[in-house]
């Protein structure tokens, strides 16, 4: 009963703790009313017996001897008092020798009596009540015969029950207090307990997706434990990213490498070369190199993306310039194929963006790549930069061949091109690249075909 | 003109140097970062072409040490990563380019010239047969005092004539060296760039002839 | 209001210390076989009438029979008695608060505006009603010219002073027949120890021994006697506007304030009659009744501000002492040695 009651079904540190806290306090105080209530009636209860001790010594004062006869004045003060606080009823008895003397003679007491000194208290329940009595015994001398008197004096409890009714009332009132004070101490316990797990909640949620420093170990003892695994998972972690972004770097070397020996190897041979056949040939050898590293360029900039867009690093830096530095660095490749890059912007130079560098560039290197490859020999390719209140957009446009089945919903889809470009080398996975490098940044794009026969993507920046 | 070629791994470095040879230019080899240091003590480049991962260090020590003694020799980096953060910081310790491998020598080729013609200063680069001559920096034909700007194909197209005058080229060939081999194109495609060219030869003593059957060569009229 | 007179004298039961003396009974009410509310009691019909009148003019319906009765048969009727009671008032304090503590009265709970002063009642089980000073009666005539004695050391001066006029015509309660006067009679002498003094003068000149009040002030209205000691206040007051030759006279050293109690008797058949008319007699409207409209005083009255004089008799468990029977036993003794000279 108890354990179900303490295992509430509540997930919270600090409800738990107040529920038990509550309990401990609800208990404690049921405790503490009992043990007064319980020494409160000893109290009374020996303030009674004081009485009625004080009663049996005043009846015996007033004993008194007539012609060996045993009389008795009985006292009208002591009679008095003795009802006076809680309005009891009393009875008494008097027996001479076991005779009855005076008083009730039907009072249901046969002894054991105690002496002046230390009456015996008893309960006696007599008529429809029970009745606090104090006996004693005591031996007078009648002539020169010893004569046993015993004296009862019965007191119903009225003023017992009066006085405690009394105190109880103010008694559960101070325990209500108490109760409530215990439950206000319990709540600040509860959360002086929890305030450091608060706190470290806080630190942890307070992180940058990409801090990856240590947790702060000023927490309790108690907590310790998950500080150090979440540590040691922060660590590992961080290791795998740096595993990942050196598996890049090293991927790419490894791969491009060998490609480029092979490629160089074959265009000098190419050069070389006097035979048809031969030159048929390395040109093959040259494309599939060409294939293959396209294929491994996008497949690392979709790894380098995903793993971007988990912790990006962001910095400020100038749009207009980020730009412009990407299209100079095209300039050599466009001019080989006799294109123009036409780069016009309406922003103001110092006009700043604050996001990760590299994913941006990843997605324009890709759009630019892709306008360049369509482009139609000797046309330019536009590259525009603007922006309105709530987004910077840079716009690429170049005229292009062959977009009969031009479908702006499909282009995104990895592995997909263009059904009449499969002279072009490319594996489909730049537009998506493309797409998943934007949503890093929070960016949109759009690919729309415009008349005549031009394209243009659309990439959209958050202020 | 001088190149210096930093890269370790041989066979590249072979091609590419044969690649220059064939352009008529000086190629000294470095395979490490210390003999590459050494060169680059004793004698002037026209322009260096360095690769990052050397098997003794990082060329980009290579760059900021020679950036430090105010050499201001031009510097193609050649890399085998693409990433643009990589490229921001070389060309903040000095390279005044970098691409990334593998490429075409026409692109490299394209790039040390766009790199050369930016330094200023530099002697210009000069091809003279008959009484013209071919600036290839600033793609620049000269007769007679008179200036004709050329296309980059046109001025390719020109560069291989005059580099080997009178020398016969056969279509292929000459579609090869202009065209990416990826770029699929049609056999008289060079027919018009041999035409254009034609055009802008015509105040010179230069023509290019057709050799029927084999291919087309350059040729000074008597 | 119409109303039955029945003056009888009847002997209940067969022993003669069962019996119920009844003085007079009077109906109040529409007559039905058994009345909805049987009250006994010792306060006159006479002074106590003006209450029932105008409780049964409150409440038409019920019916009411007032019994008439000395306290101390009230006192053994309740005890041991066979006859139906609902309520029971008297003017002995003593037999009252002895019949309460032994368990012969039921408790009754009444409303807050019910509730006397808290001395005025003991547990929930006995209610004072009314109080009445407990005085002298003297005769006008004799003391017309004569100063008439204030407290009891003058009355004990003017007894001794002139003990050969006054032999045989001074009067007070037969203490030994009177519950009321045996009452009167203790309190005295627990009050003071010069009641036995007073006693003694009196014993020596062989002062009359009288069952009731009534009688008393009878004889001094005729000028057969002089002094009546220990008359109840509201008796005295009635008998004087009627009767020209009755002084009232409380004492200046002490009066002693009776309080008429009312126990409803444990068996009531009708319980809710009597609460009714306890909750009638103890709230404002009642006590303001008694106080204005009767010889009684209410338990508020003003008398007991103005006159420090004034005692009510204490409504406690000291009265149970004189009951004892060794007690009543020497007291006895002593006032008969004190009267019986």
């Amino acid at each position: 009963m108890i354990r179900k009651l303490f295992a509430l079904k509540t997930t919270s540190i600090r409800n738990r703790l107040l529920i038990q806290l509550g309990l401990v306090a609800v208990v404690i105080s049921l405790f503490l009313f009992l043990v007064v209530r319980l020494a409160l009636v000893q109290a009374v209860t020996a303030t009674q017996d004081r009485l009625l001790a004080a009663a049996v010594s005043s009846v015996v004062d007033k004993i008194y001897v007539v012609d060996n006869m045993v009389s008795l004045d009985l006292p009208y003060d002591t009679f008095s008092l003795l009802g006076a606080i809680g309005e009891d009823r009393i009875f008494y008895q008097i027996k001479d020798d076991g005779k009855f003397l005076t008083g009730y003679e039907d009072l249901p007491y046969e002894g054991p009596f105690g002496d002046l000194q230390e009456p015996i208290f008893t309960n006696i329940d007599y008529l429809d009540e029970t009745f606090r009595a104090a006996s004693i015994e005591n031996v007078i001398f009648a002539g020169n015969q010893a004569r046993r008197l015993t004296i009862i004096i019965a007191q119903s409890q009225n003023f017992q029950a009066t006085v405690l009714t009394k105190i109880s009332t103010n008694l559960i009132f101070v325990t209500f207090i108490f109760l409530i004070i215990a439950i206000l101490f319990a709540f600040l316990t509860a959360n002086l307990t929890i305030r450091p797990i608060g706190s470290f909640a806080d630190d942890v949620k307070m992180r940058g997706p990409s801090d990856l420093r240590k947790v702060s170990s000023d927490v309790p003892s108690e907590l310790l434990p998950l500080v150090h695994s979440l540590n040691g998972f922060i660590s590992r972690f961080r290791t795998a990213l740096r595993q990942t972004e050196t598996f890049i770097a090293e991927a790419a070397h490894h791969i491009r490498t060998p490609l480029s020996v092979v490629k160089s190897e074959s265009e000098l041979a190419l050069r070389k070369s006097k035979t048809p056949e031969n030159r048929e040939h390395l040109r093959n050898i040259i494309r599939s190199v060409d294939q293959t590293n396209r294929s491994a360029t996008q497949l690392l900039d979709h790894a380098m993306v995903l793993y971007r867009a988990e912790r990006p690093e962001k910095q400020k830096f100038s749009a207009h310039q980020a730009v412009e530095d990407l299209i100079n660095q095209f300039r050599p490749a466009a001019d080989l194929r006799d294109l123009d890059i036409a780069f016009s912007s309406t922003l103001e130079q110092k006009q700043q963006l604050y996001l990760d560098r590299t994913l941006l560039e990843t997605s324009l290197r890709n759009l630019l790549d892709n306008a360049l490859k369509y482009a139609i020999a000797e046309s330019t390719v536009f590259v525009d930069l603007s922006q309105d209140k709530k987004q910077i957009t840079v716009t690429i446009t170049n005229d292009a061949a062959n977009l009969k089945d031009f479908n702006a919903s499909q282009i995104f889809k990895k592995f997909k091109r263009g059904t009449e470009n499969k002279d072009i080398i490319g594996s489909g996975l730049g537009l998506s690249i493309v797409l998943e490098a934007a949503n890093a940044i929070n960016a949109t794009i759009k690919v729309k075909k415009l008349k005549g026969e031009s394209v243009c993507a659309i990439l959209s920046l958050p202020c | 003109m001088k190149v210096l070629l930093i890269e370790d791994t041989k066979e590249l470095a072979d091609s590419l140097r044969l690649f220059f040879e064939l352009e008529k230019n000086h190629v000294e080899m470095a395979h490490d970062l210390s003999e590459a240091k050494h060169f680059a003590s004793v004698t002037h480049f026209d322009i260096i072409l360095l690769d990052i991962m050397l098997p003794d260090g990082d060329g980009r020590d290579f760059l900021r040490t020679i950036r430090s003694k105010n050499n201001n020799t031009p510097v193609i980096v050649m890399t085998a990563r693409s990433e643009i953060s990589d490229r921001i910081d070389l060309l903040d310790i000095g390279a005044d380019d970098y691409i990334i491998k593998p490429f075409e020598f026409a692109e490299l080729e394209a790039r040390c010239r766009a790199v050369l013609r930016r330094h200023s200063g530099q002697d210009q680069l000069a091809l003279n047969y008959g009484n013209a001559t071919l600036y290839p920096l600033i793609a620049m034909l000269e007769a007679y005092g008179e200036k004709t700007s050329l296309r980059n194909r046109e001025l390719r197209l020109l560069e291989i004539f005059f580099n080997s005058p009178e020398i016969i080229f056969s279509k292929e060939q000459l579609t090869d060296r202009l065209f990416s081999i990826s770029e699929e194109v049609t056999d008289n495609a060079i027919e018009v760039y041999v035409g254009r060219v034609r055009k802008k030869l015509h105040n010179t003593n230069l023509q290019i002839e057709t050799v029927r059957g084999i291919g087309y060569r350059l040729h000074v009229n008597d | 209001m119409r109303y039955l007179i029945i003056a009888l004298l009847i002997f209940f039961m067969n022993s003669p210390s069962d019996a119920l003396v009844i003085e007079e009974v009077r109906t109040y009410g529409p007559q039905k076989d058994t009345a909805d509310l049987r009250i006994l009691s010792s306060t006159d019909i006479d002074v106590f009438d003006p209450v029932l009148t105008a409780y049964i003019t409150s409440f038409p319906s019920v019916s009411i029979e007032y019994v008439l009765s000395n306290t101390s048969d009230i006192y053994h009727e309740v005890r041991d008695g066979e006859e139906p009671f609902d309520l029971v008032m008297s003017s002995a304090m003593d037999l009252q608060m002895k019949l309460a503590n032994d368990g012969f009265a039921e408790s009754v709970s009444l409303p807050e505006t019910s509730q006397g002063p808290d001395w005025s009642q003991w547990q929930n089980k006995l209610f004072g009603f009314s109080l009445e000073p407990i005085g002298m009666v003297v005769s006008k005539s004799y003391f017309n010219n004569i100063e008439a004695p204030k407290s009891r050391r003058d009355l004990i001066s003017f007894l001794r002073a002139n003990q050969h006029d006054l032999r045989g015509k001074i009067v007070t309660y037969d203490v030994r027949q009177s519950g009321a006067g045996f009452l009167f009679a203790t309190q005295d002498a627990r009050q003071s120890d010069s009641y036995w003094r007073m006693a003694e003068v009196m014993g020596s000149l062989t002062t009359g021994l009288f069952c009731c009040s009534g009688e008393m002030l009878d004889a001094v209205n005729t000028g057969e006697v002089l002094l009546a000691y220990n008359i109840i206040g509201s008796y005295a007051q009635k008998r004087s506007r009627e009767q020209d030759n009755l002084l009232v006279i409380y004492p200046q050293d002490y009066t002693h304030m009776l309080l008429r109690t009312a126990l409803v008797p444990r068996g009531t058949q009708n319980f809710q009659a009597a609460r009714d008319f306890l909750i009638f007699l103890l709230n404002d409207v009642g006590q303001d009744f008694i106080e204005k409209r009767t010889d009684m005083l209410s338990l508020q009255s003003e008398v007991l501000n103005k006159n420090r004089q004034f005692k009510p008799i204490r409504l406690d468990t000291g009265l149970l002492v004189y009951l004892d029977r060794l007690k009543k036993q020497r007291f006895l003794e002593e006032w008969k040695e004190a009267l019986f000279q």
